[in-house]
């Protein structure tokens, strides 16, 4: 691409071409005063006309956000940029699941100084791995004359971690294989017991400081402890389907939505305790993560977790019990809308496995009301919706029967009660048959 | 794409226009207006069919700044002046060229961005120093011409010649040779 006169320079130039000739030829004095001043625009602009062509490149300042975090696309020179080079105007083109800042994704700056930075807000509003769409950048010279597209930067792909909301749950777990006092924890985290005295890492609770410590050596140092207890935590993601709309994160969410964002929650609240982690996905989308602890853990969780939107192929509940072995003294979290047989099977395999079974309902409220006016007939639609749902209450009761709490995700305090529960029923003396 | 995307997409866009792209659209609007109006109210008769096509040149300049409406609406003044004004030297006229100019300076700044695009007054900053030089022009062309005209210069022949050169070099300066190129 080069530099090519615009609109306004070839009408510049051809009206001013033919009025002065009128002007001259036709001895018409008043054609020379419509025609001169715009021959005088065309030639300012012919003689600045920008000769290189600018090289820029784009940047973000952070490529992996959390959900609703925003950050900067910026477009800069790469190299020096010509001095008669007057404006350049970036446009991006708007990728679902981002918001922009200007909403339109597009900003002229005028050149200063031999330098231009263009910079657009982006706020990523759904987990998930995406690509921000090639900028259309376009540069022009003074009086608009002339006009280069310039070459698209490379395309940048944001990371969106699917974690937002502080997840707390009560300390009571079934069956918690590290007692503080009997058995230590092999695992730092939150407890009592002392584990020793270190630097101050982001992240560390400011009541854990150690002031007489920091106060002698001139730097922050906390207590560290070991956790009170050490569980393996299976969370189980259905990504069979996806039931419901899903607006982001300000908006209705989808049963996939909710399921990744409470696996994220809880992954964390756990990991944060100490507690060994497991992620198991019911199909190929996301994939699982084996039982791990600690902060790369959980990062190993998110990045497989942004994958969940992925199409993959489900395994039915033969293929989930035979590929997933789980050990019978884990506590194992559903995350699933509950409507496959084949995830219902797989949760009554494992509750005769022993593990402790809840079932997190990630199926929306509002789901019978989601119409597609082009493929669902408006009356019978919500009727088989009713019926679908009378059908799932049996299922879920039934469940019930056999042990497993069903609850609904509502963040925050979504599973005291069953926990509560699950550890007074595991504490309880057991009658031998 | 179908006519009502295009229209909601259009409606959208106009939403988001931003205050450079008001102002910029605005001052065609307005200066067309003026362009329009001032030879309609001259004590020559104008040609009915300039106000029609100009007014219709006008809105599509409005709506297509980058285009070739802004060329057709000021040829079309052009055209009338020529056609049926009396080679004479009046205030009308300055102003007619200042509207006229203002009308293709405008239609410059908002072609080079999207409607919907961002910018602040700074963009302003290397136009204000050309535009206010070439609207100065305007008048001054007028008086000097009208000067020259009242002192019946001699050699009237070797003026034209030389006025003639003077525009095709300035012309030919302006287009520059890329005109006629496809790239480098």
């Amino acid at each position: 691409m080069s530099w090519r006169p615009t609109h306004a320079q070839v009408r510049a130039v051809s009206l001013a071409a033919v009025l002065l000739l009128i002007a001259v030829l036709g001895r018409r004095p008043d054609m020379a005063v419509l025609g001169l001043p715009l021959a005088f625009v065309a030639a300012w602009g012919r003689y600045l006309r920008p000769h290189e062509e600018p090289v820029l490149e784009s940047e973000l300042d952070a490529d992996v956000l959390f959900e609703g975090q925003a950050t900067t696309y910026r477009l800069k020179v790469s190299e020096a940029l010509d001095p008669d080079i007057d404006l350049v105007v970036m446009s991006l083109v708007r990728t679902p699941w981002f918001r922009y800042d200007p909403p339109q994704a597009a900003v002229a700056e005028s050149v200063a100084d031999g330098a231009v930075t263009v910079e657009v807000g982006v706020r990523s509003e759904r987990w998930g791995l995406r690509q921000l769409e090639h900028p259309t950048v376009i540069a022009t010279s003074v009086l608009g004359g002339y006009r280069v597209q310039v070459k698209a930067a490379e395309a940048l792909a944001v990371s969106t971690l699917p974690l937002r909301d502080g997840f707390e749950a009560v300390d009571a777990v079934p069956r918690p294989a590290g007692l503080v006092g009997l058995h230590r924890s092999r695992r730092p985290g939150e407890g009592t017991e002392l584990a020793g005295v270190r630097p101050f890492r982001t992240g560390d609770r400011l009541r854990r400081i150690n002031w007489k410590v920091s106060a002698r050596t001139r730097e922050l140092h906390v207590t560290s402890t070991w956790s009170d207890r050490d569980t393996e935590v299976v969370i189980l993601l259905d990504t069979g389907a996806e039931v419901g709309i899903s607006e982001g994160i300000d908006g209705r969410s989808s049963s996939l939505d909710t399921a990744v964002r409470a696996a994220a929650s809880i992954a964390e609240h756990y990991l944060r305790h100490g507690d060994r982690v497991r992620l198991i996905d019911t199909g190929t989308a996301a994939g699982g993560v084996r039982a791990g602890s600690g902060r790369a853990h959980l990062r190993r969780i998110l990045d497989v977790l942004v994958h969940a939107d992925r199409r993959g192929r489900q395994q039915d509940e033969y293929q989930l019990a035979r590929r997933h072995r789980i050990r019978s003294d884990s506590l194992v979290l559903v995350l699933s809308p509950l409507l496959r047989q084949g995830i219902l099977g797989y949760i009554v395999t494992l509750v005769h496995s022993g593990c402790t079974v809840i079932a997190v309902d990630t199926l929306p409220p509002d789901v019978a009301d989601v119409i597609d006016l082009e493929q669902h007939d408006a009356r019978t639609w919500p009727l088989a919706w009713r019926l679908r749902l009378l059908e799932r209450r049996a299922e879920l009761d039934r469940l019930g029967d056999l042990g497993v709490p069903t609850v609904g995700w509502r963040g925050a305090g979504t599973l005291d009660e069953v926990l509560r529960d699950a550890a007074r029923v595991s504490a309880a003396p057991r009658m031998r048959s | 794409m179908n006519t009502s995307d295009k229209l909601s997409q259009w409606l959208s866009q106009l939403q988001a226009m931003s205050s450079a792209t008001w102002a910029a659209r605005s001052a065609i609007a307005g200066a067309g207006l003026v362009a329009l109006v001032l030879p309609g109210v001259q004590s020559w008769d104008q040609m009915d069919a300039i106000p029609l096509a100009g007014a219709f040149l006008l809105v599509a300049c409005v709506m297509l700044p980058d285009s070739l409406a802004a060329l057709l609406f000021l040829a079309t003044i052009c055209v009338g002046w020529l056609m049926r004004a009396p080679n004479d030297l009046s205030w009308d006229l300055v102003l007619t060229g200042i509207a006229l100019l203002v009308v293709h300076l405008a239609s410059a700044f908002a072609g080079q961005m999207p409607s919907y695009a961002v910018a602040g007054r700074q963009v302003l900053r290397k136009w204000l120093l050309p535009a206010t030089i070439a609207i100065l022009l305007g008048p001054v062309v007028a008086v000097a011409a009208a000067l020259v005209r009242d002192a019946a210069v001699r050699g009237s022949l070797v003026v034209t010649v030389a006025a003639l050169i003077a525009a095709t070099g300035a012309v030919w300066y302006a287009s520059g040779s890329s005109m006629g190129e496809s790239g480098n």
